[in-house]
């Protein structure tokens, strides 16, 4: 058996298979200059006591409703508090809320539909026509009857997204799992005898996860608009913590005089939402490279 | 004579298509020695390869399996097993398409040392290098690189060997190969045909090789069995069933295949009319519809194998091939 000429062919071939590669694994800009917004989103948010000038929660109503000035960037609210202070803060509480949002229901639904796709039978039943059940209702109308029966508050909405949220994860990876299941390694991991946990673990999880990935930014989006939302219509995270969608809402009454107390606000969000899904469409363009 | 490594007696696999139920594989009986080679021949669909899944219990969910499997890697214990006890547990398998039997996801050093892992309470590190050595024992050149490379960085040569190695990684005494050379090329084909038989020497390991190419199994094994329609219709040695077979289907076959001194001005004589749906499998020999020495008890006739000087025919009329027809 001559090895020197399955070598020689060997290293040649991997060569340009290798520059090749790396070509096909670069990812596109728009990732990064995604990334780059998202990166500016979080310093904001861990360093929002250091480039905010005022107490987010301080009051001077003889200063109410002042327009922006160079004490006041972008004008005070209705109470006299600083609003360019009140975004910086806001961004502590959307971004966590935001993420865990989706990040929660992505956990959850991927462990349910992992087990449902690669046991079947039962488990599959039970899980599955759960996922049906929570379907049937109109989100919204569902995670606001949620957080109208859990009380408002961080934990009653990242656990009302949760509940609503996990079912598209859970279908998204039952079918990857359903069509993994049957390829010839996962069936060569079984043949091996590894114990059903590292198989899914190891040969299943890793290959079926992608789908999931490149929804996930989405979903940020999604649960970031939802909170924004649910704060709008006052059922979001409580006065007077500092949040986008309250200040959207809080700025309504004065949209003429002071257009900029709810624009600013929402361009925010607008930006957040623009650099995730930049993240989410690009890697959705290079996973189907 | 010491018990058999492996016995499987009177396997069936039943199928559900559908609303129907399907016999693919109707009672099959064979079995191999420690460190013997049997290679299991016959056309798509006859049932090859859904037999040595179901010695692994790696059929397709909804399939029931009927027969008993004894498996005794250790002399003097005979013990019936279900499929699960033998998994990576003195039986591992390889398959036929190296691209897909081996996880994108996972450097093949990890990929071998994931089993060697699971056998023994090895450490990481022990594991790594045994996957080395296992990859280095399948003739992998420069084995620590590779074992950092991902599988499509591999040619389809060397990820047939990543998979023998990974298959070895859990030290079997029996390797089930199905149809391990078909998707490579013929000079590649022929290197891992040598490591098999290599293998098969060093370590004393049997193998099952299941293969719709006779030169294959020419090759590499001492034993073949011919399967038909679900069943066996011909076991013997390899030279017994080469150059006397038994069975008109054997014989059929062997004509079909192409030989040097074939007269490439002649086509290849072929078997007329195609292998019966597993719907609907003919009452007695199953060959019969297609066998051009059918009488008419052959289509009453019992399976059963017939077996004289360890070569076993299933056909009731063996001596109609006394007559040169090759």
């Amino acid at each position: 058996m001559s090895l020197a000429d399955d070598l020689t062919t060997q290293s040649g071939e991997s060569s340009t298979e290798h520059t090749f590669a790396t070509e096909r694994t670069r990812l596109p800009k728009r990732v990064w200059v995604g990334v780059a917004i998202v990166g500016v989103y979080v310093l904001v948010a861990v360093f929002a006591p250091v480039l905010a000038p005022y107490d987010p929660l301080a009051q001077h109503l003889l200063d109410a409703l002042a327009n922006p000035s160079s004490a006041h960037w972008l004008g005070t609210d209705e109470l006299g508090r600083d609003v360019f202070s009140r975004l910086i803060f806001a961004f502590r509480v959307d971004l966590p809320v935001g993420v865990l949002g989706a990040v929660l229901p992505a956990i959850v639904g991927t462990a349910l539909g992992a087990i449902a796709g690669y046991f079947g039978g039962w488990a599959d039943a039970l899980v599955m026509r759960t996922a049906d059940v929570f379907q049937a209702f109109p989100t919204y109308i569902l995670i606001i009857a949620l957080v109208f029966a859990l009380g408002q508050g961080v934990v009653s909405i990242l656990v009302a997204f949760t509940l609503v949220a996990w079912v598209a994860y859970a279908r998204l990876i039952r079918g990857e799992i359903l069509r993994i299941r049957g390829l010839d390694y996962v069936q060569a991991a079984r043949a091996a005898g590894l114990p059903s946990r590292r198989i899914l673990g190891l040969h299943v999880l890793p290959n079926g996860i992608g789908q999931t990935l490149v929804y996930l930014p989405s979903d940020i989006v999604l649960a970031t608009l939802g909170l924004a939302a649910l704060s709008f219509l006052g059922l979001g995270i409580p006065l007077p913590t500092p949040e986008w969608g309250a200040m959207i809402a809080a700025g309504q009454p004065f949209i003429r005089d002071q257009w900029w107390l709810s624009t600013v606000p929402g361009l925010v969000v607008v930006g957040f939402g623009l650099g995730l899904s930049l993240i989410g469409e690009g890697v959705e363009e290079w996973t189907q490279r | 004579m010491s018990a058999p490594l492996l016995e499987v007696s009177d396997l069936k696999v039943h199928l559900t298509i559908g609303e129907r139920q399907v016999t693919p594989v109707d009672g099959l009986t064979l079995s191999i020695e420690k460190g013997g080679a049997l290679g299991i021949v016959g056309e798509s669909g006859s049932g090859k390869s859904l037999t040595l899944r179901a010695i692994l219990g790696l059929l397709p969910p909804g399939s029931v399996v009927d027969g008993t499997i004894t498996f005794s890697p250790q002399p003097g214990t005979t013990n019936e097993v279900s499929a699960d006890q033998v998994r990576g547990n003195g039986v591992a398998m390889i398959f036929q398409e190296p691209m897909t039997a081996l996880n994108p996801t996972m450097r093949v050093g990890d990929l071998v040392a994931e089993g060697a892992r699971n056998h023994g309470a090895l450490d990481r590190k022990a594991c790594r290098a045994r996957a080395i050595d296992l990859l280095r024992s399948v003739g992998i050149p420069s084995p620590h690189e590779r074992s950092r490379m991902w599988p499509h960085e591999l040619s389809g040569g060397l990820r047939q060997r990543v998979m023998i190695a990974a298959a070895l990684s859990t030290s079997p005494a029996l390797l089930l190969c199905d149809e391990p050379t078909t998707a490579l090329d013929v000079t590649v084909q022929d290197q891992i045909l040598g490591l098999l038989a290599q293998l098969r020497a060093d370590l004393g390991m049997a193998l099952i090789l299941v293969t719709h190419d006779l030169a294959v199994v020419a090759e590499v094994c001492d034993r073949i069995a011919v399967m038909y329609a679900g069943r066996i219709v011909e076991i013997g040695t390899t030279e017994d069933v080469l150059t006397s077979p038994q069975h008109p289907y054997t014989a059929a076959l062997l004509a079909s295949a192409p030989t040097f001194n074939s007269d490439v001005a002649q086509p290849l004589e072929g078997i007329g009319g195609h292998p019966p749906d597993p719907r609907a499998f003919p009452p007695g020999c199953r060959f019969a519809p297609r066998c051009r020495f059918a009488q008419d008890d052959c289509r009453t006739a019992v399976h059963e194998l017939i077996t004289v000087e360890g070569h076993g025919t299933a056909c009731i009329h063996p001596e109609v091939l006394k007559v040169p027809v090759l």
